[in-house]
């Protein structure tokens, strides 16, 4: 899924109806300030990066005149938070509030209906509050049935909001038909901002988009979004290259890479159940691996040249597993090329660690013409396993058994 | 007998015109797939590799097809999906990946709605050995992989599936039918439809699915074998113990992401287990399984 910046989830918000604070996003300082001015009120300055807890992270911070505005700018640019770097921060009208609720609209995938929870017990730390008894109403609507129909004043009526229960039923219903209509498969509201004149605003939004719809919402910019991958942390460096080097390449999407941390057995299997298989294996034996890969159909050779690339600069690399299940989406002599060939780029008379390889469909016969023009490149067809593979590999880093 | 594709049906590829609609058409006929029409609006009145191509679905139908194939792009999945459904095809098959999430549920549930069954999106294909192919899969070497036979395999990998299909065919065993159920979180025929299917199914002696983390799908399996709704033996080989320890990130498919607690393979192979499945850890330990369930190898 795509994170969208809370900037543009406001703004999507408040182009549906739905009452936001005032305020918007600024790149440096001075802007800061400016708007700050342009509110004429004390403002909250949050850094605009695509992970939760910012609170706790000191990355939102209260500005009762411009100049404090600037300064929090200041402090927060530039730096990173669980990793993002913060490019632009949100400066928004802090609003007297005078209760703060909760509310969540996901598509349940499995059950294919919306789940929409509401509490009363909104703001920082909210799953604590509600995981001690904190009142929480669920509400399901089918996929296609009007909110209208399920999202009434009554079924709030255990939140015993009183007389604001017209209106959060109101609000919790355009936020839900906002989900909707933006294929945000999760979209989170806190705090709902009850404040003094009794309106309701989306003070704090999480909002996250089904990256495969993303071809018809044009509204969304490539600046609001960002795709968390990885661990939600930001890309590590050899991930940040690959990225950048695919960037410049035609049809990449499907193309995955993940460094672990500590890992000796680099991974060329690729598959998403096959990759999948291919980590328990290792594990089963004893290995450390040192990233996940997947690629997308119809790969390119550069592509998986690029991906060979970013494994051989993984920094404890003893040994390379490649190839896996038999394979029709992606050319498997591309695995051998690829390696000869930045081999080759590299100065290196062969690959830098043992390559162990199980290449079965489209280009199998060509793969093992190839590997064996190249030492320490162990290919197998058909007659080996991809058990067998991976074991001898493992081996190869030294460690475990069967 | 087998499941989903029976002899007298009669196949029609939406964007059979297109590059990746012509060869696949062209592979399901070299398979013996009785495929009978194409469609391509605005293409009616044309040929590719020698079938007729319509403007509409409904004129395909009109002439005979029962079976859908959808080589569209996601974007037009939906549409095509739903003009397939909406004319009584009783069986669509989506091999798009990157169908919208909301897209995949409102065809499913359409499906529900007209009685019409949906494999996909993101499946690679259905294999019936002697009756036909939906999807191009093996290449242009079909039979190197798929031998006929009385194991079922389902799965939620396509790249995973056609190995299991090959060990088996090569320790002597065969398919009665291959379902790639595609690695979506929201697929038209879930892995327990597809189990109750091979159950129901004269055919199939032995099922063997394929599992990963994420999703409730395996879970919906062992509850059903616990509670006797299946008969007929289940070999599981579920995948992603190791993506355990990083919960909320996606790896491959988007239904392997592990959701809190749930949706971990180590407690899907504990509930299959529990439930008298056989649990296996890798391809090579299937037909041993066979084998232990005296599954009849296939005459050479």
């Amino acid at each position: 899924m795509a994170r969208v910046l809370e900037d543009a989830a406001k703004r999507l918000l408040g182009q549906r109806g739905i009452d936001i604070p005032a305020g918007r996003a600024a790149r440096d300082p001075e802007t800061a300030a400016a708007v700050a001015g342009e509110i004429g009120s004390p403002v909250v300055v949050k850094a605009l990066v695509p992970i939760g807890r910012r609170g706790k992270a000191g990355a939102v911070v209260f500005a009762d005149e411009p100049q404090r505005a600037a300064e929090a700018a200041e402090r927060l640019l530039g730096t990173s938070v669980h990793g993002f770097v913060v490019e632009r921060v949100l400066v928004e009208q802090e609003l007297s509030i005078v209760r703060e609720l909760f509310l969540s609209v996901s598509f349940s995938a499995e059950e294919k209906e919306w789940r929409i929870l509401v509490s009363r017990e909104g703001g920082v730390e909210v799953e604590d509050r509600l995981g001690a008894g904190g009142q929480l109403e669920t509400l399901r609507l089918g996929l296609d049935a009007s909110a209208e129909t399920v999202v009434t004043p009554e079924r709030l009526g255990n939140l015993d909001l009183g007389l604001a229960a017209s209106s959060f039923a109101g609000f919790t219903r355009r936020v839900t038909e906002a989900a909707r209509s933006l294929d945000a498969l999760l979209l989170e509201v806190n705090p709902v901002a009850l404040t003094q004149d009794g309106s309701l605003s989306a003070a704090g939004v999480i909002m996250s988009v089904d990256d495969y719809a993303m071809f018809r919402h044009d509204e969304l910019d490539v600046d609001d979004v960002a795709l968390v991958d990885g661990f939600g942390r930001a890309a590590t460096s050899i991930e940040q290259r690959l990225q950048d080097e695919l960037s410049n390449l035609p049809s990449t999407t499907g193309t995955r890479f993940i460094e672990f941390p500590d890992g000796d057995l680099g991974l060329l299997i690729t598959g998403g159940g096959g990759s999948l298989l291919g980590l328990d294996l290792i594990d089963r034996y004893g290995g450390k691996p040192a990233n996940y890969v997947d690629v997308s159909p119809g790969a390119s050779l550069d592509q998986v040249k690029a991906i060979v690339r970013a494994v051989m600069d993984l920094p404890e690399l003893k040994a390379i597993v490649a190839g896996g299940a038999y394979k029709s989406n992606i050319r498997v002599d591309y695995f051998v090329e690829a390696v000869a060939d930045v081999t080759r780029e590299r100065g290196l008379r062969k690959p830098p660690v043992p390559v162990f390889a199980r290449l079965v469909g489209l280009g199998e016969e060509r793969a093992k013409e190839l590997a064996a023009t190249l030492e320490d490149f162990w290919c197998a067809g058909e007659e080996a396993t991809i058990n067998e593979t991976v074991q001898a590999a493992v081996k190869s880093c030294g460690v475990g058994g069967a | 007998m087998s499941i989903l594709l029976r002899p007298e049906d009669r196949v029609l590829v939406q964007g059979a015109t297109g590059r990746l609609g012509r060869s696949e058409t062209r592979r399901m006929l070299r398979y013996g797939t009785p495929v009978l029409a194409g469609v391509t609006p605005g293409r009616g009145g044309s040929q590719v590799e020698g079938i007729s191509v319509f403007d509409s679905v409904a004129e395909a139908v009109g002439y005979g097809a029962t079976v859908s194939v959808l080589y569209v792009p996601a974007p037009r999945v939906l549409p095509a999906a739903l003009e397939s459904l909406d004319e009584g095809v009783r069986l669509v098959l989506i091999t798009a990946e990157k169908v919208p999430m909301l897209d995949a549920a409102a065809i499913v549930e359409r499906a529900e709605a007209r009685g019409g069954r949906v494999v996909g999106p993101n499946s690679q294909g259905i294999v019936v050995p002697g009756v036909g192919m939906l999807g191009g899969i093996g290449d242009e070497k079909p039979n190197r992989l798929f031998a006929p036979g009385t194991v079922g395999v389902a799965s939620r990998s396509g790249g995973m599936g056609t190995e299991l299909c090959w060990t088996i065919k090569k320790a002597g065993f065969g398919i009665s039918t291959y379902v790639s159920l595609g690695g979506e979180a929201v697929v038209g025929t879930r892995m327990l439809d597809a189990v109750f299917m091979f159950d129901d199914d004269d055919q199939t002696e032995a099922i063997v699915v394929f599992g990963e983390a994420g999703g409730t799908q395996e879970e919906d399996v062992a509850a059903a074998l616990a509670d006797g709704r299946i008969r007929t033996p289940v070999i599981a080989l579920i995948v992603g113990r190791y993506i355990e320890r990083f919960p909320g990130v996606r790896f491959g498919h988007t239904s392997s992401i592990i959701d809190g607690a749930s949706g971990r393979a180590s407690k899907k192979m504990e509930a299959l287990a529990d439930a008298g499945a056989h649990v296996v850890l890798d391809p090579d330990e299937i037909p041993p399984a066979l084998s232990d369930l005296q599954i009849l190898r296939m005459a050479t």
